[in-house]
């Protein structure tokens, strides 16, 4: 009995040993919320008067009315007349000069909001910035959602904030971005997720269609804003989301296709003109996209980030790497005085490892002067 | 008896679990020294001395020594007067006309030569010691100050290369002795920051004279056929009486010379988990300062810093700038700078 009861003390013992040694070996890998938001956004959008854009067009008399509480619901409403629709972004360019958008900050009938392109004394444009883009199907667009797609922008903030830190801290340039918006996207909810499971070149060509598909795009050529397609599939996803998709196969850029989308979107000169005055070193693209799951890995700045945000950010990083201009990490000259760092698959523009990827010097090298000349 | 083994048992146990965390805590500070660790090319090819007699004497000529040092060698001709040796007429035409003779050390046996090729695109130390303590008693003293050169110059290399990704190739060190007594170069070095023993205050004294001797040595020949960077170490020599002093590092800016002080030469490190004595640090500091300088680094606060181009909260610890010895940073700003250099330096 008494030794049955050293035994146990000692099993104790073991128990505890056993957990301060895991404790201590999970302290030194621990990235607890590390990224997890943690630079300022530049919060874009003006504010729209509906009522005054409504008396401009159609009289003193009209007024705006939301007919469905939702961002689409919207009418100019004359007594003794059928309500009249508004056109969003022709409101915008009523109101604002510096290339305005109408963008949606949520689902929400008081959601809509002017965006400039370049700064006025409006306000900051978005030029020299990356905007989060949540792409929401058309049929999740209703006030059941709402609170949702909102946790969702939230969500795709932080995800771009952690990354755009990650960028500044290795290379001391401001890496600015915006709030998030929302497009309503034709393509439905389903169909994304085929399109992410069966042809994730095909969702990437989505993603560009439904962004040049969508309102006063053109406006952005006057712009050098970098875009992120975020998809939503709705509060309650189905679970056969892929929540962590396989290394490098989630961002997707092809060049030729991207410029397609800006002859559609901008006319190809005007798409050139802005990737020469950006001065790109590679040609990059405009506009990622990142798979659907990406828009629901959420992270807290107290607990370990899990394997989905780690996953996003990864692909979130490298993407946006690809639009600032970055190659893969393998495609340096290395040689006797380039060396190619062991480690090169660590880089965030290689199969990186999480927040803990790396951006080696010479890729920081290259990106610095597009950085410190993106306005 | 039995509650004695199960005793025992446990404290074995918190012995070997307070070990393992030793262990873990130690590796964790485990401290970086920069003490060299980076390999280095071109020792110098040799010279034989024989032949270079032969070549200007005749075939009865051959070489000898007459004292222990690197200047004892004579030609001997048999039924002639001992006559000179010219090593860097020996060198030139056994390796070429840009070949210069250099030394390895302070012995009879350390005359090497170099040529443009083997040392293009590579940092050389030399050590500039007084002619008059060119002498056999001096040699070991000698042979430890190339080896702290080594040292010290492959661990800024180190710095270097960890942190562009881009090799930063080295040479072993050599010896030049220098009409500069050690006094003049202690006083030469004092008067970079105020006048002393003689000398008025002179910011860039120390830096021209190191010029001087480097050119007198025929080191001139070697920089203007190649791209090598030559790090001149100033040194007193053992028993100087006063403490060498840390005034006098210099560079022309992305040019091929930079001046150490006579401190550096004498700051020993150590590649233990320990830290380094200031001095190495302060040393390891003003090498890293100097050779990024002549590689074409601008000071830390000279670039322009802007909303995109943010000005690091701690940059004044760049190597760069004030530094913090072997704990000193190479901002982002600088090693994008840097990379382009490195990668071309052939």
């Amino acid at each position: 009995m008494k030794t049955s009861g050293r035994v146990r003390w000692i099993l104790i013992l073991f128990v505890l040993i056993g957990m301060s040694s895991a404790t201590s070996k999970h302290d030194a890998q621990a990235s607890n919320g590390s990224y997890c938001g943690g630079e300022s956004q530049d919060n874009v959008g003006l504010s729209l008067n509906l009522n005054l854009t409504c008396q401009d067009l159609y009289g003193g008399q009209a007024k705006a009315v939301s007919t469905k509480p939702d961002a689409f619901g919207w009418v100019c409403r004359v007594p003794g007349q059928p309500d009249k629709g508004i056109d969003m972004q022709r409101a915008c360019g009523r109101w604002y000069y510096g290339y305005p958008m109408a963008a949606l900050v949520g689902i929400g009938a008081n959601d809509w909001r002017c965006v400039l392109a370049v700064n006025t004394p409006y306000g900051t444009g978005v030029s020299g910035h990356v905007v989060p883009i949540l792409l929401v199907p058309g049929d999740k667009v209703n006030v059941n959602e709402a609170p949702s797609v909102t946790a969702a922008l939230r969500r795709i903030e932080t995800l771009m904030s952690g990354v755009r830190h990650f960028y500044r801290e290795r290379t001391s340039a401001a890496v600015r971005g915006t709030n998030a918006f929302v497009l309503p996207a034709s393509t439905s909810a389903k169909d994304w997720q085929t399109l992410a499971i069966t042809n994730r070149d095909g969702y990437h060509q989505r993603v560009l269609q439904e962004l040049a598909n969508g309102p006063a795009k053109a406006n952005l050529a006057n712009s050098s804003v970098r875009g992120g397609g975020f998809v939503y599939l709705g509060s309650s996803p189905p679970d056969w989301v892929p929540i962590v998709p396989s290394r490098r196969s989630s961002v997707l850029f092809n060049t030729p296709l991207t410029l397609r989308f800006f002859e559609k979107l901008f006319s190809l000169p005007e798409a050139l003109a802005m990737s020469t005055t950006a001065n790109l070193p590679f040609g990059a693209p405009a506009v990622f996209s990142v798979l659907p799951y990406a828009s629901y890995a959420g992270c807290s700045p107290t607990t370990s980030n899990s394997a989905a945000f780690e996953s996003a950010f990864f692909d979130v990083g490298n993407g946006f790497g690809t639009a600032i201009g970055l190659p893969r990490s393998d495609q340096y000259p290395f040689n006797d005085l380039l060396l190619r760092p062991p480690n090169v698959q660590d880089s965030i523009m290689y199969n990186g490892k999480g927040t803990n990827s790396v951006l080696f010097p010479f890729e920081v090298a290259a990106l610095l002067p597009f950085l410190t000349n993106w306005r | 008896m039995r509650t004695h083994w199960w005793f025992r048992f446990i404290v074995i146990l918190l012995l070997l679990e307070g070990v393992s965390l030793g262990i873990t805590q130690r590796e964790a500070q485990a401290v970086d020294n920069y003490c060299g660790e980076e390999p280095q090319d071109a020792g110098g090819l040799g010279l034989d001395l024989n032949e270079a007699c032969k070549a200007s004497f005749g075939l009865s000529a051959s070489a000898a020594t007459m004292k222990p040092d690197p200047y004892g060698w004579v030609c001997k001709v048999s039924g002639q007067p001992d006559k000179g040796l010219d090593v860097q007429a020996a060198c030139r035409r056994t390796y070429g006309n840009s070949a210069i003779a250099t030394l390895v050390g302070i012995g009879i046996y350390d005359w090497r030569c170099l040529r443009p090729a083997d040392v293009s695109g590579h940092v050389i130390p030399v050590l500039l010691f007084p002619v008059e303590k060119v002498k056999a008693s001096e040699a070991p003293w000698v042979t430890s100050a190339l080896k702290r050169l080594e040292a010290l110059m492959g661990g800024a290399r180190r710095f270097y290369r960890e942190r562009t990704s881009a090799a930063v190739r080295g040479t072993s060190a050599f010896v030049l002795p220098t009409g500069t007594t050690a006094k003049d170069w202690q006083n030469l070095a004092i008067a970079t920051d105020h006048a002393s023993g003689g000398f008025p205050l002179d910011r860039f004294g120390l830096h021209h004279r190191v010029k001087q001797e480097l050119t007198n040595g025929g080191w001139s020949l070697l920089v203007g056929a190649s791209s090598v960077k030559v790090a001149g170490f100033v040194t007193l020599g053992a028993g100087y009486p006063e403490p060498p002093t840390s005034y006098g590092a210099a560079s022309d800016p992305g040019g091929p010379y930079f001046s150490l002080p006579p401190s550096a030469s004498v700051a020993p490190c150590s590649p233990s988990t320990t830290g380094n004595y200031p001095e190495y640090e302060n040393a390891f500091f003003t090498v890293g300062n100097r050779f990024g300088a002549a590689l074409g680094l601008p000071r830390t606060d000279q670039y322009p810093f802007n909303d995109l181009l943010l000005r690091p909260v701690d940059w004044q610890q760049s190597i760069m700038y004030s530094g913090n010895g072997t704990k000193s940073f190479l901002f982002p700003f600088e090693f994008a700078r840097l990379l382009p250099i490195l990668t071309n330096w052939r």
